[in-house]
């Protein structure tokens, strides 16, 4: 029997150790405390936690004597606890250690003895300060993200996996007249009297998205109940878990029916205006042929009369002046043509070899002017010269030398022309320099010489279109002309006309 | 006498241009006013032109697609091309025409083109 016993009490006393060494090095926080109130054990990670240094402090006292006072209202309320259905332990005590929050969890239970009755609770502490701070910081995120989303400009969808909205921001609500109410955890189809039950964005969401994570600029277009027909682009992103399930979805709307239709009313403005542009071609085209036609009958007609043998010298003089008036008129139907063609598509340049053109143009001029004495001497130390530009070269040349010759009233016209080469930021240039002793240009013209008289500015007269087209002609090769008087300050003497045209490379 | 035959469908040039052929010494053997009618007569003259002159736009056929079949018919035929229109000018060269003249020119210089193409080796002015 005292075998018995013995082996009894010393199986008791072996258990007790093993519990004690247990409990010891429990990393949570144990208490036990009798039906009064009175603290019968604690283990270390208790003293730790609660900043006691010995048991002695805690053991035999009454819990609402315990400092701090938040694990003292804990501890009071622990009946109440248990007498919960579900969460035996209560949620979080907040307490302050070196001016740090700790925050612990308590799971409470009942203390009962071999014949099980009652004889007091055992509180579990657990401190969950890490996991607490985590949540925190993942609210903070959250409401950082929901702060962010909230001021974005356009409307702004938040759906959970199920396409249920967490949220939805201001220019959501304002561009779709729709409350948080009536919006948030909201199946989306279900928003707004069913506005958004869009066979197209079911689509999007229930097939494109859950195969991709994300869609870009899909665009949508809907007769909308309370707001009329919208044109949106829809942008959506998948966000989801490590394993690939959904958490969110962010579908932002850009409401674009605005910008279609300021884009449709451009479309409408570039037809009228190709439409307007064709017509005038048209006419452009059909006068200049016309005109050309109606010359061509004079030109004949003059040949006809020349033709007879009893014509007079008077009417040969008069037939040569009709000749001149048609001459004019067939140059400024090429000029108008050349005008138009530079306008209308980008210039081709290629290598030119300037000399021969420049000496073309001499040929042409003299052969214009035959009754006149034109002296004109070509300065260069290089005869064979290339520049970047095209045929419209002659152009330039013929009409400088012809407006140089016309607005001369000397006996003898001279012209002199100089060209060299020029380095203008580091690019290579020809420059030309036509200079004369005709009437001269004044310096309140010396620009707009070269100014087109069209619609805006009629007020250009002088040289007629020739030096607009040579402008024009000398920017589409990305060079620059420019007129000086050829004695600085007395326009009366003279004039240089400069150009630089880029260098073949 | 070098023969002649007028293609364009201005009827004050067409009868401009015999008028002034004539008195320059040179036979018309015939005018057409558009490029159909001048494909058949030529196809029908007994005796060819030495010269045609065509103009290129014309109703039903145009200038270009008329020069081509007379070439295509007689590939020795002379074609001066008197147009207003410079946008065929190199099309017309491409064809086979020995040269083209931009309405309006003066009388002496088509008289000029008429006597260099009947010289044997012209061919561009």
């Amino acid at each position: 029997m005292d075998f018995n016993k013995n082996f009894v009490k010393n199986q008791v006393s072996r258990e007790l150790d093993v519990i004690s060494a247990a409990m010891t090095s429990y990393i949570k926080g144990v208490m036990i405390i009798d039906n009064e109130g009175k603290i019968l054990y604690v283990n270390t990670a208790f003293l730790r936690l609660f900043g006691f240094r010995s048991k002695a402090e805690v053991i035999g006292r009454s819990v609402d004597e315990l400092a701090p006072k938040e694990l003292t209202q804990i501890l009071l309320k622990r009946e109440e606890i248990l007498r919960r259905k579900d969460k035996k332990s209560e949620d979080f005590l907040v307490y302050e250690k070196d001016d740090s929050k700790i925050y612990i969890k308590t799971i409470f239970s009942v203390v009962v003895n071999q014949k099980g009755i009652k004889i007091g609770h055992m509180v579990v502490f657990d401190d969950i300060t890490e996991l607490k701070q985590l949540e925190l910081a993942l609210k903070d995120a959250e409401k950082f993200g929901e702060s962010i989303v909230a001021t974005i400009r356009e409307p702004l969808l938040v759906l959970d996996a199920n396409l249920r909205v967490v949220f939805a921001n201001r220019a959501f609500y304002q561009t779709f007249q729709v409350t948080p109410k009536d919006t948030e955890g909201k199946l989306i189809y279900d928003l707004g009297n069913r506005q958004w039950d869009i066979p197209e964005l079911r689509e999007l969401l229930e097939k494109i998205l859950p195969e991709n994570t994300s869609f870009d600029n899909y665009r949508v277009e809907y007769d909308f109940e309370f707001i009329g027909k919208r044109v949106m682009l829809l942008n959506a992103r998948r966000i989801y878990h490590n394993n690939h399930i959904t958490r969110l979805i962010l579908l932002a709307i850009e409401d674009i029916t605005e910008r279609v239709k300021i884009e449709n009313a451009l479309k409408e403005s570039e037809e009228k205006i190709r439409k307007a542009y064709n017509r005038a071609e048209f006419y452009k085209d059909l006068l200049s042929h016309d005109i050309s036609n109606i010359l061509q009958s004079i030109s004949l007609t003059i040949g006809v009369i020349l033709s007879d043998p009893n014509i007079t010298r008077e009417q040969k003089d008069d037939m040569k002046i009709i000749d001149t008036q048609i001459e004019r008129g067939a140059k400024l139907i090429a000029t108008i043509q050349k005008l138009s063609k530079l306008e209308e598509s980008p210039v081709k340049l290629e290598s030119i070899e300037l000399c021969g053109i420049l000496k073309q143009a001499i040929k042409f001029i003299q052969n214009s002017f035959k009754e006149k004495d034109i002296k004109i001497k070509v300065i260069t130390q290089n005869e064979k010269i290339f520049v970047m530009a095209n045929s419209f070269l002659l152009d330039v040349f013929e009409n400088l030398l012809h407006n140089t010759v016309k607005f001369n009233i000397n006996f003898v016209i001279e012209i002199s022309i100089r060209i060299l080469s020029v380095q203008i930021e580091g690019k290579n240039y020809i420059q030309l320099e036509f200079s004369d002793n005709g009437i001269g240009i004044s310096d309140d013209r010396k620009e707009s010489i070269f100014q087109r008289a069209d619609q805006e500015n009629k007020s250009v007269h002088g040289m007629g279109k020739g030096l607009s087209l040579v402008k024009k002609i000398i920017t589409s090769y990305k060079g620059s002309i420019w007129v000086e008087d050829r004695i600085p300050g007395d326009y009366s003497q003279g004039s240089i006309f400069f150009l630089q045209i880029p260098e073949k490379c | 006498m070098i023969s002649i035959f007028i293609v364009d469908d201005d009827d004050s040039i067409r009868n401009l241009y015999r008028i002034l052929l004539t008195k320059k010494g040179y036979k018309v053997i015939g005018s057409a006013g558009n490029g159909v009618e001048a494909v058949t007569m030529y196809k029908k003259f007994p005796e060819k032109p030495d010269i045609i002159i065509m103009d290129h736009r014309m109703p039903i056929k145009n200038g270009i697609e008329a020069a081509k079949e007379i070439l295509q018919a007689n590939g020795k035929s002379k074609i001066i091309f008197a147009s207003a229109d410079i946008s065929v000018r190199e099309l017309a060269f491409s064809i086979g025409v020995i040269s083209f003249k931009l309405k309006p020119f003066s009388p002496d210089r088509l008289i000029e083109n008429i006597e260099k193409a009947i010289s044997l080796n012209y061919k561009n002015s």
